[in-house]
C-alpha cells in the first residue's frame, strides 16, 4: 500500500480540473468561445453540433458560474443572442488547459 | 499534437468555415472582371466594378451568411489586422521594388527589358504571392489555387499572345464561377432557419 499523502499529491492535478468545464459539451462551448471575441447562439449551435435545448442548458450553467456573459441585442429589428467569455471564463479555460497538460504529462512520465 | 496546435487548428477551421459562403470569391472575381473590362473598353466606368463590390461585403454577409450560420466576431488581438497589413505591405514593396529597379536602371538592361515586356506576368507573380500569403495567414486554402490560377492563365495568355484583357477576364470569370458554386452549395447546405429557431 502506498503512502496516502504522496498519492494525494500525485492526484492533485486531477483534483484541480474544473468539473464544470471538463464536461464534453461545455468544453466544446468554452473552446469555441475562447478562440473568438463573441458569437451568437446560431453560430455556436452550428459549430458545436449541439441542439438548441442542450446548448441553452449548458450556457446557463456557464453563465451561472460567471464564465460566459449572454446579452441580447437587436440588429435590423432581429434579436441576436450574443455570447462571450468573461475574464473569469478566459482564466478558467487557461487554467483547465494547464491542468490537463500537467495531468497528461504526468501520465506519460509514468 | 499539442493543445496550442489544437486550438490554433480549431481557430483556423472556424475562420475558414465562416468564409465557405463564397462571398470573398464573388467579390474578388467581380473586381478582376471590372479590371478586365476597364482594360477592354479603356473606360474608367468599369473601374468602379473593381472596387464597388467591397462595399457590399458586410451587408451581404449580414443578409446571407449570418442568418444561416450565425454571427461571430473573431478576436481582434491584432493577428488578423497584422495579417492584412502584412499582405498589403508585401504587395506594395514587391511592386515598388520592381518599379524602382526598372526605372533606376539598377538591373541589367536585359532584365529591365524582360520586365517591361512581361509586366503582366510580373504582376501575376505578385498577385500569386499575395494570394498565397493570404491563404497561409487565413487558412482559406482555395486562395492558393487562385494564386496558381493567376500564374497559369497569365503565363498561357502571354505565351499564346492573347490580348491581356481576355485572360484577365478569364481569370475573373473562373473565380466568379467558383464563388457562385460555393454560394449555391452554402445556400443548399444551410437553408434559412425558422425565425424562432434562429436565436436562443
Amino acid at each position: 500500500m502506498g503512502d496516502p499523502e504522496s498519492s494525494n499529491e500525485e492526484l492533485q492535478p486531477i483534483a484541480d480540473i474544473d468539473p464544470l468545464i471538463h464536461a464534453p459539451t461545455r468544453l466544446k462551448i468554452m473552446a469555441y468561445l475562447s478562440i473568438v471575441e463573441s458569437a451568437d447562439f446560431t453560430f455556436l449551435m452550428q459549430q458545436t453540433g449541439l441542439t438548441r435545448g442542450n446548448l441553452s442548458v449548458n450556457l446557463r450553467k456557464l453563465e451561472e458560474a460567471g464564465y460566459v456573459s449572454i446579452t441580447k441585442e437587436f440588429v435590423d429589428r432581429i434579436p441576436r443572442t450574443l455570447i462571450r467569455l468573461t475574464a473569469d471564463g478566459r482564466q478558467a479555460i487557461q487554467v483547465y488547459r494547464d491542468n490537463m497538460r500537467s495531468v497528461l504529462d504526468d501520465l506519460l512520465k509514468q | 499534437m499539442t493543445q496550442e496546435q489544437d486550438f490554433k487548428k480549431l481557430q483556423q477551421r472556424t475562420y475558414a468555415s465562416y468564409h465557405q459562403d463564397g462571398l470573398i470569391d464573388l467579390i474578388i472575381g467581380l473586381g478582376i472582371i471590372g479590371f478586365g473590362l476597364m482594360m477592354a473598353f479603356d473606360s474608367s466606368v468599369f473601374s468602379m466594378l473593381s472596387w464597388m463590390p467591397i462595399i457590399f461585403y458586410v451587408p451581404f454577409k449580414n443578409r446571407i451568411t449570418v442568418p444561416r450560420i450565425g454571427y461571430v466576431k473573431f478576436s481582434s488581438s491584432g493577428v488578423r489586422i497584422f495579417s492584412g497589413i502584412f499582405i498589403a505591405l508585401l504587395s506594395f514593396f514587391l511592386l515598388a521594388g520592381i518599379y524602382y529597379f526598372v526605372i533606376s536602371g539598377s538591373v541589367s538592361p536585359e532584365l529591365s527589358a524582360w520586365i517591361r515586356e512581361y509586366y503582366l506576368l510580373v504582376l501575376a507573380i505578385i498577385v500569386a504571392i499575395t494570394f498565397s500569403s493570404a491563404a497561409f495567414l487565413t487558412d482559406i486554402t482555395r486562395l492558393y489555387a487562385y494564386g496558381l490560377l493567376f500564374l497559369l492563365i497569365f503565363a498561357t495568355g502571354n505565351w499564346l499572345g492573347i490580348e491581356p484583357y481576355i485572360y484577365i477576364l478569364a481569370t475573373g470569370i473562373v473565380i466568379e464561377a467558383v464563388g457562385i458554386w460555393l454560394m449555391v452549395r452554402f445556400l443548399r447546405k444551410y437553408p434559412l432557419p425558422e425565425q424562432e429557431n434562429a436565436h436562443g
